[in-house]
């Protein structure tokens, strides 16, 4: 069954985070004001008081700009590994040979071309879930899903969604879905509600 | 003698029956991906396989009707040629995406090793 709950303040969310099991995928609605900071005090409870490592994946701002906000706010980087689907749609090309830069894999990032390579990432998320050792302590951050739709349509986000929460619960980790306020409609967020395990409305 | 014949011309057939079929399997294949490396390397294989089945076609009606040189001997040099250009650029995108996304290389970043106890 499907919790729905509104958390209000930075210590409603941590006791919530602190308790949240594995094996699970929570759905966290942010209104755009608090998006930053809810997503940050989000990463710094999962990482710092719960302990655990993981993949956080960025659809919507660089994976530079992510490490220096998590850096100043106290977040031990070295514990997350970062996929980053939206530095390489913005690089200019390499010439008309080589064209744009693609993806490659750097030491703490893996950089995708664009937030649409869903199938990309679905294949990188599959590789690394099939070598995971002890995975109740890892997570997976998908940040965020407003910025999926604006790059890809309704039903593949969807699809997309449903291929995370079941690696998520099939290797036991814990998925962290953010999404903005007022961006799901309707029927995107019924269909959330069936392949999420909490919907958790936060207001810091 | 005919029966050698006989099953000469049904392996044929049966080959380019078989190449039809994979034709078609990996057009559909291929749609189906997103855009992006994946998509692009089927569609190169797509494209080997059509030139592939091209001239495993030509040589079928050359051995059945018993058809002249030259023209559908230069014909099928094409379609052989250009199927192996596309198998290498299939062979080389499917490189470069297991560069990147080939968790079993031992070039992983040592950061995402460590996270994930690999």
């Amino acid at each position: 069954m499907v919790s729905e709950e509104i958390i209000k303040g930075k210590e409603e969310l941590r006791g919530f985070l602190k308790k949240f099991p594995p094996n699970k995928v929570v759905l966290f609605i942010v209104e755009a004001k608090d998006y930053q900071k809810a997503g940050m005090e989000i990463v710094k409870t999962i990482i710092m008081l719960n302990k655990f490592s993981g993949i956080y994946i960025t659809t919507g701002r660089p994976h530079a700009v992510i490490a220096e906000l998590m850096e100043k706010a106290g977040i031990d980087t070295t514990r997350v590994f970062f996929i980053d689907c939206v530095t390489r749609m913005y690089l200019a090309p390499k010439g008309i040979v080589l064209g744009k830069p693609g993806m490659e894999m750097t030491e703490s990032c893996l950089y995708l071309t664009s937030p649409s390579n869903l199938t990309e990432l679905g294949v990188a998320l599959s590789q690394a879930l099939a070598e995971i050792k002890s995975p109740q302590n890892k997570f997976i951050f998908v940040d965020s899903l407003s910025m999926l739709l604006l790059y890809n349509d309704e039903s593949t986000v969807i699809k997309f969604i449903h291929f995370l929460t079941t690696r998520v619960k099939l290797f036991g980790l814990i998925g962290i879905i953010m999404v903005m306020e007022k961006i799901v409609r309707e029927d995107l967020f019924t269909a959330l509600h069936e392949l999420c395990d909490a919907i958790v409305e936060v207001k810091i | 003698m005919v029966s050698i014949l006989f099953i000469t011309n049904f392996l044929i057939l049966t080959g380019v029956i078989g190449g039809f079929i994979t034709v078609i399997i990996l057009t559909i294949a291929s749609r189906k991906f997103l855009k992006g490396d994946v998509r692009s390397f089927a569609e190169l294989l797509l494209c080997g396989c059509m030139f592939l089945y091209s001239f495993l076609v030509t040589q079928s009606l050359i051995d059945i009707f018993m058809l002249s040189e030259g023209f559908f001997q230069i014909l099928k040099g094409i379609f052989l040629y250009i199927a192996t250009l596309y198998f290498i650029f299939a062979g080389i995108r499917i490189y470069t995406i297991s560069k990147v996304l080939g968790f079993a290389s031992e070039k992983i970043s040592k950061k995402l090793k460590r996270i994930l106890e690999i």
